[in-house]
């Protein structure tokens, strides 16, 4: 038997021009929501899209008949408060493609300020998702917005399938050691456990993922997980496939492995992932008996 | 009412799929069945193609469709396609229901000879069907020692598992020579290809032209239509050894057409032999030395997106290549296993717009017949659909009673 998830207070709310919440923001489950401040990528004007992604596609196919399209500031901090105030939500991420000219800095800044205004808060803890940005130190300017914790996807750890996977990541943002570089900069400016990284898992060997996954939790400090390819439509992999529910059952658990081996709380992976419901969060809650449903057993224990 | 045309598109659809997909069945299916005797046996010559092991337990090599395709099979009990036996007839379904009745393919007759010292002639090489035969002459590749097999290459995962058990390793030159003479006799073998892993040092030059002068001997012909299968050697000039030895064709398989994904992927090509510029260049000067048409390179289709294969394939056939693709087939040992294949749609796509370039370019089916290590691949089945040469179309075989 299956229950579909509940619909959040804040989905039937308007910004104060009329905008649909539901359209701002998506509610990512156990007080997490996130924005695609730009629903397209710049990307792939230049067919340097990553090669898993559907984005462009996406927004064909949806954005006119759901409405969704640029967010300006003001949208995400109404909407933001809306479901902090209406949800008990307590996280946000702030992520999207590409920008052209890489203007992302400033708009993050300006989000930021309409977020601490309309929740009244200084610290509404946000993940700034980012690619990585050739000039490393406007990574203090996101710390100083107020976002609490900072991702820049690596999506792929072998150096070469980067470049043939990402060839915009590899060719506009400085390459895969550049890439690893950002990340190292952002663990010194946020500190360890506040910065995430995520690979697309099965595109390349196993072995090779959880060698990334280990160097960059180990060494680097990085939240690094992983989410199972989705060969989706629109992609330029449309038509292949993920690898078997078993190779992804056996990575998530090494990769929890991994992470609780190098002393990540559950709480520094809430704050960075995007969802706190994915399978590493819940084999954390497993491993750490904090589902609901290990307390209605207690209850039910202590009643009998 | 459908053509047969439409109905051999229909089979090579299944074919394809099949071949990505697996075939289900519980190897009792076989126990009465004269594999060995009547029918070929599947020999584990190179690669492992089903997709778990079952060393001890003889499958058949392969099977034929209504309407005379040969279909491989690739063992796969998560298979939705799988063999049901009824009434001593086997069949194939699909979740259960039955699509149509199948032969399996009979023995060659060499497969019952064995050479001067006593080496079965099965374990030397395999019979690819109509007339092609294939020796690899080892079952292992010298790469691993240093953990640059290529990542799709179960080969000596291959070995491990069946080597001994199937009596198969290194192959001496007149072990060969004896094989080809005796196929080519009994069976009217036409068509010879020799490939293997790589050996360390690289010394499969003088192993080739060792084997070319055997095979020379034995069947009497100067040229026995070979096919050496080459690494992309460091020196160009050895190139012309190869055809001065008596091989009709090469084929220098470059695998991934992506430069990224190639050096990822087959880190032993880009490193050990020159990377992909080198293997370019050496199938461009293996045209220069062979002639167009008579060089083959081949692509593992599935790992890059198809785009970069065809342009691959299209690059290639402008240079006088013909590249072929075959489906990846993430078997077990490889570094890939338990990744997956795209879908049979992918496939059966790639392998239409593979056929349209190679005719494009007017390459025909001779060529192709020369270059290829089977030639019972879809591309050939294409070949042979458009041009109605299938025995079906001269109404030489009767099609098996379709339900």
């Amino acid at each position: 038997m299956v229950e579909f998830a509940e619909r959040p207070k804040y989905y039937r709310e308007r910004t104060f021009d009329g905008t649909p919440m539901n359209t701002i923001a998506i509610y990512n489950q156990d007080g997490a929501i996130q924005t695609a401040y730009s629903n397209e990528c710049a990307l792939n004007e230049k067919g340097r899209d990553c090669k898993f992604c559907n984005l462009n596609a996406t927004r064909n196919a949806y954005s006119e008949a759901e409405g969704i399209g640029w967010k300006y500031p003001h949208h995400i901090g109404e909407t933001v408060a809306a479901a902090y105030k209406l949800d008990g939500a307590r996280h946000f991420t702030l992520t999207g493609g590409y920008v052209a000219e890489r203007r992302e800095v400033e708009y993050y800044l300006v989000v930021a300020d309409a977020i601490r205004e309309h929740t009244g808060l200084d610290d509404f803890n946000g993940t700034a998702v980012i690619g990585a940005p050739l000039d490393l130190s406007i990574i203090e300017k996101y710390k100083e917005a107020g976002f609490r914790t900072i991702a820049t996807n690596i999506e792929i750890w072998d150096k070469n399938i980067f470049r043939a996977i990402c060839p915009g990541k590899e060719l506009e943002s400085g390459g895969w050691d550049h890439w690893i570089k950002t990340l190292d900069h952002e663990v010194e400016v946020f500190g360890k456990g506040r910065v995430r990284s995520n690979i697309v898992a099965g595109l390349e060997p196993k072995v090779s993922t959880l060698e990334g996954i280990e160097y960059l939790t180990s060494k680097g400090g990085v939240l690094s997980g992983v989410t199972s390819w989705n060969a989706n439509p629109g992609s330029a992999l449309e038509g292949h496939r993920t690898p078997e529910p078993v190779w992804h059952v056996d990575l998530f658990k090494k990769v929890v492995a991994i992470l609780r081996r190098n002393g990540y709380t559950y709480d520094q992976l809430y704050d960075c992932a995007p969802i706190p419901v994915s399978s590493i969060h819940d084999i954390y809650r497993i491993e750490d008996e904090s589902l609901p449903v290990f307390h209605e057993q207690a209850s039910e224990a202590q009643a009998v | 009412m459908s053509t047969i045309k439409d109905k051999l598109y229909r089979e090579l659809e299944l074919k394809i799929a099949t071949s990505v997909e697996g075939i289900s069945f519980d190897p009792r299916i076989f126990r009465n069945l004269d594999i060995t005797g009547k029918y070929q046996e599947e020999v584990h010559c190179v690669f492992e193609y089903d997709h778990e092991h079952h060393v001890g337990i003889h499958f058949p090599a392969g099977f034929l469709s209504p309407h005379g395709l040969t279909f491989p099979i690739k063992w796969d009990r998560r298979s939705q396609y799988s063999f049901i036996l009824e009434n001593d007839v086997y069949y194939l379904t699909y979740k259960g229901v039955v699509i149509f009745p199948i032969e399996f393919l009979d023995r060659p007759e060499y497969y019952a000879e064995k050479t001067s010292d006593g080496t079965p002639m099965n374990t030397l090489a395999v019979y690819t069907r109509n007339g092609a035969i294939l020796t690899a002459y080892s079952n292992e590749c010298a790469f691993r020692e240093k953990g640059r097999d290529c990542k799709f290459c179960n080969i000596n995962a291959t070995k491990q598992a069946y080597g001994e058990a199937e009596g198969i390793g290194w192959k001496y030159p007149h072990q060969i020579g004896e094989t080809v003479a005796a196929a080519y006799r009994l069976d009217g073998a036409r068509h010879f290809t020799l490939t293997g892993g790589f050996v360390a040092e690289r010394r499969e030059v003088e192993y080739y032209l060792d084997v070319a002068d055997s095979i020379r001997e034995h069947t009497g012909l100067d040229d026995f239509n070979g096919t050496a299968v080459i690494g992309a050697p460091h020196d160009l000039s050895v190139i012309e050894k190869y055809k001065e030895a008596g091989f009709r064709t090469i084929a220098t398989n470059i695998e991934i057409w992506d430069k990224h994904l190639f050096r990822a992927i087959c880190p032993g090509k880009a490193i050990e032999s020159g990377g992909w510029g080198h293997w370019v260049k050496t199938l461009e000067h293996e045209v220069a030395v062979f002639g167009r048409g008579k060089v083959r390179s081949n692509i593992v289709a599935g790992i890059e997106p198809k785009e970069s294969t065809l342009e691959g394939v299209e690059y290639l056939a402008s240079k006088g290549v013909l590249c072929l693709v075959t489906s990846w087939n993430p078997n077990p040992g490889s570094a890939f296993e338990g990744h997956r294949a795209p879908e049979p749609e992918w496939h059966i796509d790639l392998f239409r717009k593979v056929a349209g370039i190679f005719r494009r370019n007017g390459y025909t089916w001779d060529e192709l017949y020369d270059c290829s290590p089977t030639p019972e691949s879809p591309i050939n089945d294409i070949y042979r659909i458009e041009e109605e040469t299938l025995p079906v179309f001269n109404r030489q075989v009767q099609p098996l009673a379709a339900v």
